[in-house]
């Protein structure tokens, strides 16, 4: 069987950044993930990246495949012959080849407040926070508005901080989603549906945000629909 | 060396972890908690991984009282039963807390009252749950609270290499990390400690677990000079994916596709499980399913990839699909359509019962040292329920964190045993290999885990045990002579050199526990030894540190407090 070429983002501190070619023979029902295993465990040593549940339950390991963002352990190789290039996420420091610093991402997560601190006495959700949310940062990843503004809170963020307010009632509800609607922290988000279909829990994100500028426009600016 | 105070150190960051530091940081004396973690905060290790849910007597029939029969009849009668008696008792109050305080959503019965599923051994419905995915709501929500909490310094990617102990190794001091992405050393000062790292089951070739997991908490303890209990008791999961070469071998498909019908058939088409029980067939208790599987591969009647099939396809396209979304992706990314075709499982090592030896609320004979967790034996006796996995969990690390800020508040400050320090970094950067070094850890671990797949598996007899505990020792060995992997950032080889150091000594512990226990009981199963011996073994098995680090066997009397074998 023909290999699998891939072609993998590596950064280092002391070399810098170039683009490494391996040969890999794919197993079985070979994964993103197995792909660069099999690279740590035969081509290259030194080659880092993360893994951790390998079900598509933790968010360890997004990664772009293809320029694409995806969970490295939910993604199929490609067939023999065919070529692959995997590089680290985007809009986040990298520390080393795959691994990126996921602070930015968890600043803004922790923008919103995300403890929740009672009963769910509001609204049940709505579509738009079915779902959960496993923080692997992929929608920051593929937002382009993350990327030249600091101040907004970003897809991920904003979907935790939704199901906050639609949980909340009263008081509290109104003082999150004034929080959401002040500065860029919501209105970053300038529609380019960036994360319309990166989500690997396919949750509906942009859907989301969109919801959050009715509440806040209708709640916190007492705007009317036609008005 | 770079040095850390603080007040109380807590290594994992799963439900035991993150519980723990809740309760720490609640204390009014306002301590320092510092949470140490070896992967990403809150997204490594297990109880994120939970599917079914979490077991708490909350319906209006039931009680903890049965809830704890239930655990010790499902434990084979060696719980230690005030342990299992604290999960049975704390597990309702921790539920309530976690929806009402911590706000975790849980799903609801059209009247209001939780969805309560039914799971084995349960004489009521009390699986509290959210979907098919409980572990994420549960450790999401305790990290939102963790994260966001002033008194909390969360250190992630640092791997805890050892204790510190005070010079007579009575109190502990603290531990040494490695920050995985810088390379450095961290000494870390602390009142006290928690260990809640998870278990080793990882050390099989098909296991259920996330894959950085690998027993530190258990091997640390060994290494400080703390006993070991049952660690013979290790559960398989009768139902692995088998996934070709693909990480994905081993992730469990859920129990649920048995209860609703589905088929284990081997080779030749056949229902095997009509020879093992068969009243119960398929929906039999899951070590009699997977010593039944184990069986029906070793005699060449397996499937291709050396499992059994499991078939739902009868039960319709429509149901399988409504019903398990989930495994029908799972199935579809092993190359199966789950709705149509029957797909290949095997026993997947998923839970170790057995663990350093505690006592209440988890304490330890070291002074200030905590265990919680997975890391703990005796909550479960030789056999886990489905349920009461998250359940330990969370309601030990919060009776840990209570304790550990009790003592740290009241405890001296501690200095800095250096030479302890340095020795343990020595031994470390021993494991970056050197030139001269030829083995490769990643294979390496291929070799322990077929060797305890072979030896010390589904079903045990005595000459297995002893060749892989020889095995043991001849990898020990080549160990100290690994490849090096590149410099000292986020070092894959030498983090899985450091893992597999922590593995050999689990695994080592598992096989003399296994070779003392000359007979069968739960998850403990010896085809040299095919029956139960109640008579010479309610004991628990334990494995003592001798003077010169090996490690001594010897066996307890199970005690009952509350619930003896003659009531149950």
């Amino acid at each position: 069987m023909k290999p699998v070429q891939v072609l993998v983002s590596r950064f280092d501190l002391a070399k810098g950044e170039h683009e490494a070619r391996y040969e890999v023979a794919p197993g079985q029902q070979a994964s993103i993930l197995d792909l660069l295993r099999s690279i740590v465990e035969g081509n290259d040593p030194t080659l880092s990246f993360r893994s951790s549940c390998r079900v598509g339950m933790c968010g360890t390991c997004a990664v772009v495949v293809d320029g694409r963002e995806a969970l490295a352990c939910q993604t199929a190789a490609p067939p023999p012959g065919h070529t692959v290039r995997v590089g680290p996420l985007r809009n986040l420091p990298v520390i080393k080849d795959l691994v990126v610093d996921p602070a930015p991402f968890f600043d803004r997560y922790i923008g919103v407040d995300p403890a929740g601190s009672g009963p769910a006495s509001g609204q049940p959700a709505g579509p738009e926070t079915t779902g959960d949310c496993i923080t692997c940062g992929a929608c920051l990843s593929a937002c382009t508005m993350a990327a030249i503004n600091k101040e907004y809170l970003g897809p991920a963020a904003l979907f935790r901080g939704l199901r906050l307010v639609e949980e909340a009632t009263g008081a509290e509800a109104e003082t999150r989603l004034r929080e959401l609607a002040d500065g860029d922290g919501l209105y970053g988000c300038r529609g380019h549906l960036d994360c319309l279909s990166v989500c690997p829990k396919e949750l509906a994100l942009p859907q989301a945000i969109s919801r959050l500028k009715r509440m806040a426009a209708r709640r916190v600016w007492g705007l009317r629909a036609g008005s | 060396m770079n040095e850390l105070t603080t007040d109380v150190a807590i290594i994992g960051s799963g439900g035991a972890g993150l519980f723990a530091a809740l309760r720490a940081a609640a204390h009014p004396a306002r301590l320092d908690v510092t949470v140490v973690v070896k992967g990403l905060f809150g997204k490594s290790g297990c109880t994120r991984m939970v599917q079914g849910g979490y077991n708490a007597a909350l319906q209006a029939e039931d009680s903890p009282e049965i809830h704890l029969r239930d655990t010790i009849v499902g434990g084979g009668y060696l719980n230690d039963q005030h342990l299992a008696k604290t999960l049975t008792d704390d597990a309702p109050a921790l539920v309530e807390e976690m929806e009402q305080v911590l706000g975790c959503r849980f799903d609801r019965a059209p009247g209001g009252d939780y969805d309560f599923k039914p799971f084995g051994g349960m004489t009521l419905d009390r699986t509290v749950h959210r979907r098919d995915l409980t572990g994420i709501e549960i450790v999401s929500r305790l990290a939102d609270h963790v994260m966001t909490h002033p008194g909390v310094r969360i250190l992630e990617e640092h791997r805890a290499l050892d204790l510190l102990l005070s010079d007579d190794g009575a109190r502990v001091r603290g531990l040494v990390a490695l920050d995985i992405r810088t390379g450095e050393f961290l000494v870390i000062r602390a009142r006290a400690v928690l260990l809640a790292t998870g278990g080793g089951a990882r050390m099989y070739r098909y296991s259920s677990p996330s894959m950085e997991k690998s027993g530190d908490g258990v091997a640390m303890a060994f290494r400080a000079g703390l006993q070991l209990m049952d660690m013979e008791m290790l559960q398989f999961h009768p139902t692995g994916l088998l996934a070709g070469d693909s990480v994905l071998t081993g992730s469990v498909v859920e129990e649920g596709l048995r209860g609703a019908g589905g088929h284990l058939l081997n080779v030749a088409g056949e229902r095997f499980m009509e020879a093992h029980d068969p009243e119960r067939m398929e929906r039999s208790t899951r070590d009699i399913v997977s010593q039944a599987i184990y069986l029906e591969v070793m005699e060449s009647r397996g499937s291709p990839q050396g499992g059994v099939f499991l078939d739902v396809s009868h039960l319709g396209a429509q149901q399988v699909r409504t019903e398990f979304p989930g495994m029908v992706d799972r199935a579809s990314l092993a190359g199966r359509d789950l709705t149509s075709e029957a797909i290949e499982v095997v026993p997947t090592s998923h839970f170790h019962m057995g663990g350093v030896r505690i006592g209440a609320e988890g304490r330890t004979p070291i002074e200030g040292l905590f265990v919680a967790g997975e890391d703990a034996g005796g909550v479960h006796g030789c056999n886990r329920l489905g349920g009461n996995g998250v359940a330990e969990s969370t309601v030990f690390g919060a009776r840990a964190g209570e304790q550990m800020a009790r003592f740290a508040a009241s405890a001296p400050p501690v200095g800095t045993p250096v030479g302890q320090a340095g020795s343990i970094c020595r031994r470390a950067e021993a494991l970056m290999g050197d030139p001269a070094g030829t083995e490769n850890p990643h294979r390496m671990r291929k070799s322990l885990e077929e060797a305890m797949w072979m030896g010390a598996g589904v079903v045990r007899h005595r000459q297995g045990l002893e060749r892989t505990v020889a095995t043991l020792l001849e990898l020990s060995e080549r160990l100290q002579t690994v490849r090096p992997s590149g410099g000292r950032r986020y070092n894959l080889g030498w983090n899985e050199a450091m893992d597999l150091e922590n593995l050999m000594l689990v695994a080592a512990s598992l096989c003399h526990s296994a070779l003392h226990r000359t007979e069968s009981r739960g998850a403990h199963h010896r085809s040299d030894y095919p029956h139960g011996d109640d008579r010479r073994w309610l004991r628990n098995v334990i494995v003592s540190p001798d003077t010169s680090g090996g490690m001594s066997v010897s066996s307890v009397p199970v005690e009952f407090p509350f619930l003896a074998p003659s009531e149950l």
